[in-house]
């Protein structure tokens, strides 16, 4: 099991000019490594990180989208696997942080845990990038190339509960302007 | 033979629309074709509303416009990321079929049960909840109200949705009774 902090950590340092659509949990620990203008922040529509990343994907075909999103928001819009497989965006990388959690209200366990799998769920929706890990020295690696290579890529990270800390204020609203002012 | 599909399909590329986010429904069949063979749109079909909803959100923060194409009882699942999209002032034009507003062959047996004498009050009440305005284009003089949608979307800074009728009186299903 990985530290989520960490692995966010060595994709901040490797990340060039990639928007990044970060949500739940992943934006607690994405909020302290960046603050750029191609950062966004899906909050308060659990599940559609993915999406929306899909759809950055196809407007800004030159420039890769890489998407934060979370096992138990990825339950919650499986479809998007399919969707995405479907249209075949080659500059979009998904990253699933699975910490087997409903963590922000309170470290729920999701619903049949050890019974599913994520990456094979991708596999089985036509990802023919899909990678896992569960090794810290394994997944820093590995990363390089994988953020370089064509996509469409899915990425399964186990990871640790983070810590317990209040979740940031973030100006949504702001944020959105900003990355639409960034990307004209 | 209906034009309105072909008419709406114009009407989207007068506005600049590149994309189509799209769930398949009953009471837009009439758009399948026109939209499916125009050259000039690319259709994105999605698995479920939501994702049409968020996609074309996508698209707009990356200056791309896309549009919603979706029925009523797919909106109603939807709630949460319309909700999200009203939030975050997205200037979404949301094309949704509204599912029983000239009602089926029987009434009696509709696939959405209870709201036979009501989707289009439910579909309106849902909309103005959401704070949503809708019109209805229910004609072929209707469709030029696509693109006082969009004006009106980019001034006010929030979603519009244009509630379709059929307008090739396709049953759903086929032939027998509506499923």
């Amino acid at each position: 099991m990985m530290q989520r902090y960490e692995l966010l950590k060595v994709i901040s340092e490797m990340r060039t000019d990639e928007i990044v659509v970060a949500t739940m949990s992943a934006i607690k620990d994405w909020s302290k490594l960046s603050s750029s203008p191609l950062d966004f922040y899906v909050a308060g529509a659990m599940g559609y990180a993915s999406s929306v990343g899909l759809g950055l994907s196809l407007a800004q075909t030159s420039r890769k989208v890489i998407v934060l999103d979370g096992d138990g928001s990825l339950l919650m819009n499986l479809g998007t696997l399919v969707t995405i497989a479907a249209v075949q965006p080659d500059n979009l990388i998904h990253f699933v942080l699975e910490n087997q959690l409903y963590e922000i209200p309170g470290g729920i366990p999701l619903p049949g845990i050890g019974k599913h799998n994520l990456a094979a769920f991708a596999r089985a929706a036509g990802f023919s990038k899909v990678y896992e890990f569960d090794q810290f020295t394994d997944f820093r690696e590995h990363i390089g190339p994988i953020l370089r290579e064509s996509g469409p890529t899915f990425v399964g990270l186990r990871v640790n509960r983070g810590p317990s800390e209040p979740f940031p204020a973030i100006r949504y609203v702001e944020m959105a302007r900003n990355l639409k002012n960034a990307l004209k | 033979m209906t034009q309105r599909g072909h008419l709406i399909c114009d009407e989207l590329k007068r506005n600049a629309v590149e994309y189509i986010a799209w769930v398949p429904d009953s009471e837009t069949h009439f758009m399948h074709d026109s939209m499916l063979n125009d050259r000039s749109l690319r259709v994105i079909q999605v698995c479920a509303e939501g994702e049409a909803i968020a996609v074309c959100a996508g698209m707009h923060l990356g200056g791309k416009r896309g549009v919603v194409l979706i029925e009523n009882q797919g909106a109603f699942d939807s709630g949460n990321v319309l909700k999200w999209a009203v939030n975050l002032y997205f200037p979404l034009v949301l094309l949704i079929g509204n599912l029983g507003y000239l009602g089926y062959q029987n009434p009696e047996n509709t696939p959405a049960g209870k709201m036979k004498k009501g989707e289009g009050e439910i579909t309106e009440a849902f909309l103005e909840a959401l704070g949503i305005p809708y019109e209805l284009v229910n004609s072929d003089q209707d469709v030029g109200k696509i693109s006082e949608a969009f004006s009106r979307a980019e001034r006010d800074s929030k979603p519009i949705a244009l509630l379709l009728t059929s307008a090739d009186d396709f049953v759903p299903g086929g032939k027998g009774e509506p499923g």
